[in-house]
């Protein structure tokens, strides 16, 4: 009820504000400066350290933005918003970009007057199983006792899931994740249930790490997008293609390290669109040219920028999974860049 | 009489007139009036509240089907069964816990009080401490706190611990046999119930004629006849023993430790208070008794037992009912450490259905329900022990 009341709350002012507004882009270009609502204390999502610097996932997606529109990451004013607080903080224009791993949902989209970018992070519902236990498999978990968050949808999907494979599970209910997850590292349970990324986060924090198996695969869906007001399409546009160029530097090897290379000697034509090299597709968007060479000098390729903060190159460890390129196995793909 | 002839001369309008000039009546009218229109403007803001949601209300959605597990249940219960169901089991869980906690408070309660009145200063004082620590700390820090040390203290189930040969104890739980279902139980059963009414109604008899039947064959006029029927099956008896299969010991009685957290907070709770209501009930009972009992060469013991004690629970009953009433209610606290009582069931058919106002109803008409049941039962109790005058 009081979560319905905040939507309610957060699309009047919402409205208010787009009707207000002219196209975001010029704004923020006029102020000099990005605001960008996050978390700050979940490493390789959104946190801010003892040295007052910001770093993650949801927290680079920012810094490549602030590349895209101003040349270098780090025009962007953070702000640690909590999950309450992160619509109203949208809708008021407290600020300009939300990302906070925000599940993409249908509603979400059609009626509180937002637009999501991406989704960025294809997850879903997973598991974290002792590996004492040597369960490999969903298939593997028959009989197995089940740590859930109480209240929550996880805990109707799982018996979904079991229901649905003819297996069967005790559950033992948690009310908050602090309980939830000592319960499992008690070994009251043999597994823990939630998304993979958190899943890893809570590992990661144990002097046992190594003892738990998260499985790649997942249950139920939950694809997470940064968000922000309707209204400004030019603003929309240039964060959307910032993604999806991100993900075709990706398929066409352009990284961190070679994109100054690639600019000065590439003959693929594909490579020198995406880098401005050719034509003026980055100038008619409202930005310059180079705008992409920018953003992976500041986060990377797609790859870099999901592997340096949750996957190989981070302690976290997170599989690609569903985030891995579409010719790899995953499901990741970008319209073409013509 | 003669105001009676009057006003009985006067008209039935004016006679309600009259009545309507009391103070007192016109108070009661409005007071009525006022709790009418409060309970209708509930009903209001509740159907409107529902209405908004664009769905139905009503209690129709106990009949759908409930997409969840709820761990430990003494019928049973699977994903796919009814919400009603769920709630049965959410009930039947809180009445496991309330039964176990009345029952063991009591015993302990009444250990505590005879301590503190023991000549011994030493128990006299530790049951003094027992009784300040345990009911000035809050029952759900001492929950949180029982929880918690089993689950740390326990060995996980491969490192079980197994003093006898089929007994398992782990973090998951206390494992022991169970005795196999046959179908020879359910006849047996049946002769019991059947032995223990002729017992009763030849007790009955004999009272009328001022006869008594001695208790060995009343002892064997009620196991009598299941023991008959055992043996008329061929002494039908097997053990279900746990045994680890795959993750968990399988078969056999599981005690969870999220049960037997919830038994021991709330026994080791409540007793404190009961401890301080028995021992007030015997200070209660009146010196001379105790004295009289001693001049008639009765040892200590036996005062108590038999003139003490008896006159206590006159004393006692009242507030014994209300501390078995707040057991009972604070078993909705076991939300916090997972046990699937009916405040968790509520509360996951509430994040499913958006039924919140139904299922809050729900949750207060049970407790309701069971407090009147257990006052009804202590107050018959509280009739037999009155003294009887005559």
């Amino acid at each position: 009820m009081r979560r319905r009341l905040l939507n309610v709350v957060a699309a009047v002012i919402g409205l208010a504000a787009t009707s207000a507004s002219a196209e975001l882009l010029d704004e923020i270009k006029a102020r000099g400066e990005l605001t960008c609502g996050t978390m700050d204390y979940l490493a390789g999502i959104g946190f801010l350290d003892d040295a007052g610097n910001w770093s993650g996932f949801d927290v680079d997606f920012c810094k490549a933005a602030s590349a895209a529109i101003f040349g270098t990451p780090d025009k962007v004013k953070f702000v640690a918003v909590t999950g309450a607080q992160k619509f109203p903080a949208l809708a008021s224009g407290e600020i300009d970009i939300l990302s906070r791993s925000v599940t993409a949902t249908i509603s979400r989209d059609t009626t509180l007057g937002f637009s999501y970018i991406g989704p960025n992070m294809m997850t879903g519902q997973g598991l974290m199983v002792h590996k004492s236990t040597g369960a490999t498999d969903y298939d593997q978990m028959d009989g197995a006792t089940i740590c859930v968050l109480a209240g929550t949808v996880t805990e109707r999907y799982l018996a979904d899931y079991f229901k649905a494979k003819g297996m069967s599970f005790t559950p033992v209910a948690a009310e908050n994740g602090d309980q939830l997850f000592s319960m499992y590292f008690d070994n009251r349970c043999d597994a823990v249930t939630m998304e993979p990324p958190y899943l890893a986060i809570r590992r990661q924090k144990m002097s046992t790490a190594e003892e738990h198996v998260i499985f790649e695969d997942v249950i139920a869906k939950s694809y997470e997008a940064p968000m922000i007001r309707e209204g400004s399409p030019r603003f929309y546009k240039l964060l959307q293609w910032m993604h999806y160029g991100m993900v075709t530097a990706e398929e066409l090897g352009v990284t961190k390290a070679n994109v100054d290379e690639m600019v000065a000697s590439s003959t693929d034509p594909r490579v020198q669109r995406l880098l401005g090299v050719e034509g003026t597709i980055g100038a008619d968007m409202g930005t310059t040219n180079d705008w992409m060479v920018n953003v992976i000098k500041a986060v990377g390729n797609y790859g870099e920028f999901y592997d340096n903060n949750l996957g190989a190159n981070s302690p976290l460890q997170v599989p690609r999974g569903l985030n891995a390129l579409l010719r790899d196995g995953g499901a990741l793909t970008a319209p073409g860049w013509q | 009489m003669r105001s009676g002839a009057l006003s009985g001369s006067l008209p039935f309008g004016a006679r309600l007139a009259g009545r309507m000039r009391q103070r007192e009546v016109q108070a009661q009218i409005v007071f009525c009036v006022l709790l009418a229109a409060l309970v209708w403007g509930f009903i209001q803001a509740a159907s409107g509240i529902e209405g908004r949601g664009g769905a139905q209300s009503g209690f129709g959605f106990l009949r759908e089907h409930a997409s969840f597990e709820l761990g430990e249940s003494l019928i049973p219960f699977q994903a796919g069964d009814t919400y009603f169901r769920a709630f049965l089991v959410g009930l039947l869980n809180t009445v496991k816990v309330a039964v176990c906690g009345i029952i063991l408070s009591t015993i302990l309660g009444l250990v505590i009080a005879l301590g503190q009145l023991s000549p011994s200063i030493l128990a006299a004082r530790l049951c003094r401490l027992y009784v300040e620590v345990f009911r000035n700390m809050p029952l759900l820090l001492q929950l949180i706190f029982w929880h918690t040390f089993l689950l740390r203290g326990l060995p996980a189930v491969r490192q079980a611990l197994s003093p006898v040969e089929g007994v398992y104890l782990t973090n998951r739980g206390l494992y022991v046999p169970a005795i196999a279902p046959d179908p020879a139980y359910l006849p047996m059963l049946l002769a019991l119930v059947a032995g223990l009414a002729l017992s009763i109604l030849l007790r009955h008899m004999a009272r009328q004629r001022d006869g008594v039947i001695a208790p060995k064959w009343r002892l064997a006029m009620i196991f009598g006849p299941p023991l008959a029927v055992f043996l008329a099956y061929g002494a039908p008896f097997s053990l279900d023993m746990p045994a680890l299969a795959g993750f968990n010991f399988k078969g056999g009685w599981t005690l969870t430790p999220e049960f037997a957290a919830m038994v021991i907070g709330l026994t080791l709770y409540t007793a404190a208070f009961n401890a301080e209501i028995i021992r007030a009930g015997i200070q209660g009972v009146a010196k001379g008794q105790t004295e009289a009992g001693l001049s008639l060469g009765l040892r200590r013991s036996q005062i108590m037992r038999l003139i003490v004690i008896p006159q206590t629970f006159r004393i006692i009953t009242p507030p014994m009912t209300n501390s078995y009433l707040s057991l009972t209610k604070e078993s909705s606290l076991a939300v916090a450490i997972g046990y699937p009582e009916v405040v968790r069931v509520a509360n996951i058919t509430l994040s499913e259905t958006n039924r919140s106002i139904e299922c809050i109803a729900l949750i207060m008409i049970i407790y309701l329900m069971l407090s009147l049941l257990i006052s009804a039962l202590l107050n018959v109790v509280n009739a037999r022990v009155q003294m009887q005058h005559r």
